[in-house]
């Protein structure tokens, strides 16, 4: 059977389709045959920032009313080997979709696929009970605000209450500037009080924005050091057992060039 | 003889107690004795088990025998009987009945109601709510919202291992955490109570 994951949040704007798109590349990219799934019905932008927005034939209304299969559905990514995205319907809402045909959904792309990544809607009501029926992973994703850390907070209770239990923390948009100033939650406060695992930290970083913008995700050129942060995750997904990545930022001109000075050994 | 065997009533029910030393054909006569006497007092009775010697199998079972059509008692078990072992349910929930035990970390969105007490083992993040009629304890962090003697009982207390709750009632009293006060991680076992009709707090 396909992995299963759910990526949510509870807040919306925290990264939840940036992480979805950049999680599902960087599996593909390491071998994995993906698939995306987009659940958030009425408001899709999945298909915008992996580029496929001007593909889409069939979306997932399509498949659960029965219009068309799922693999049918599906828009293989012709850049990437292995990655595939089933695009959310535009002009349809949540209620068009239920969450058991959410699982017969999942259940039709059988075990052809590594991994099915679900990117779930904001919110904690329909679109959220679809996203979360199928899946028995889950990735919450939380900014370093307080907002972000109580809805998370929430999120996880109510995935252990529907009994999924392997649940995994990204803190994203993390400041470092802003945390070794103080002005902003670190992820020791966050952990402390999601108590959940730490699958990993990716930083504030202009390079999303622009490959978000260009509809190519950050982890496609892996330079910048959010899509190093990404193709981490992936790769702990995978079982791959990874330190966390140094975002900290050298703080005087001394600890600068230590700085450099490491990174060129 | 008289010795060999003897009913004892528990509060589970009856037990049979058997000489260690008695052979079983001195325990079948003791009992046959036993039967001429008056017996109704044991009759629809419990037996819920025997101490002293151990049985086999075959002598069970005609003690079982015995013990339903001469003595018409209920046997549920001839197991060895054990004070420990068997436990009245009812009894514990009369007692667990008025105290709510949570062995989790409440999250933003989980409320407890208690018509006693309310014993956290685990966190109780900001947005969960506790609300018991008599006293809270939380062995963990308590972030969130706690309201202990919601009846108007201003002897409730609350306590934690790090009182950092957003707010908290006792009684009619109200109280929050201080603006601007930080993410305090360090645990340092506190206590909430009522004195002079004021909320005040005291390490424990």
């Amino acid at each position: 059977m396909s992995e299963v994951i759910v990526i949510t949040s509870g807040k919306g704007g925290v990264g939840k389709t940036t992480s979805t798109a950049n999680i599902g590349t960087a599996l593909a990219k390491l071998g994995n045959s993906v698939v995306v799934i987009d659940s958030d019905i009425g408001l899709r932008n999945l298909d915008v920032v992996l580029g496929l927005e001007n593909r889409i034939v069939f979306d997932i209304v399509d498949v659960t009313s029965g219009n068309c299969t799922a693999k049918k559905a599906l828009i293989k990514d012709r850049r990437l080997e292995g990655l595939y995205l089933l695009p959310a319907a535009q002009t349809k809402d949540k209620e068009a979709v239920s969450p058991e045909n959410m699982i017969a959904l999942v259940e039709e792309l059988g075990d052809e696929f590594d991994y099915i990544l679900i990117d779930c809607p904001a919110g904690i009501e329909r679109g959220f009970k679809n996203a979360i029926a199928a899946a028995k992973r889950a990735i919450v994703v939380s900014t370093p605000e307080v907002s972000a850390v109580r809805d998370a907070d929430r999120i996880i209770g109510l995935l252990e209450a529907n009994d999924i239990n392997d649940i995994k923390l990204v803190v994203n948009m993390i400041k470092m500037q802003m945390v070794q100033r103080g002005d902003m939650l670190s992820i020791d406060d966050i952990t402390d009080i999601l108590a959940i695992d730490l699958i990993g930290a990716v930083p504030d970083d202009e390079a999303v924005v622009i490959s978000t913008n260009r509809g190519e995700p950050v982890v496609k050129d892996e330079s910048s050091l959010s899509a190093k942060a990404f193709m981490n995750i992936a790769r702990r997904i995978t079982g791959e057992d990874i330190p966390l990545l140094d975002i900290s930022i050298p703080t005087n001109f001394m600890d600068k060039v230590l700085k450099i000075f490491k990174l060129s050994k | 003889m008289k010795n060999i065997i003897n009913f004892k009533g528990v509060s589970e029910g009856l037990i049979l107690q058997i000489k260690e030393t008695a052979d079983f054909d001195s325990i079948l006569k003791s009992l046959e004795e036993k039967s001429k006497q008056h017996s109704s007092l044991i009759e629809n009775a419990n037996l819920v088990g025997i101490i002293g010697k151990k049985l086999n199998y075959s002598e069970k079972a005609s003690l079982e025998k015995i013990l339903i059509e001469i003595f018409k008692i209920n046997v549920l078990t001839l197991e060895n009987f054990s004070y420990n072992r068997v436990v009245d349910s009812n009894k514990i929930e009369s007692i667990k009945n008025d105290t709510t035990f949570v062995e989790h970390t409440l999250r933003s969105g989980n409320e407890i109601n208690s018509n006693g007490d309310i014993i956290v083992l685990g966190d109780v993040n900001p947005g969960a709510v506790l609300k018991a009629k008599g006293n809270i304890i939380v062995f963990g962090k308590l972030r969130g919202v706690a309201y202990a003697g919601i009846n108007g009982d201003e002897k409730a207390f609350i306590a934690a291992n790090l009182l950092a709750p957003s707010q908290i009632r006792i009684g009619n009293l109200i109280s929050r955490a201080p603006d601007n006060d930080g993410i305090s991680r360090e645990l340092s076992p506190e206590k909430a109570y009522v004195n002079d009709n004021r909320i005040e707090i005291k390490k424990i």
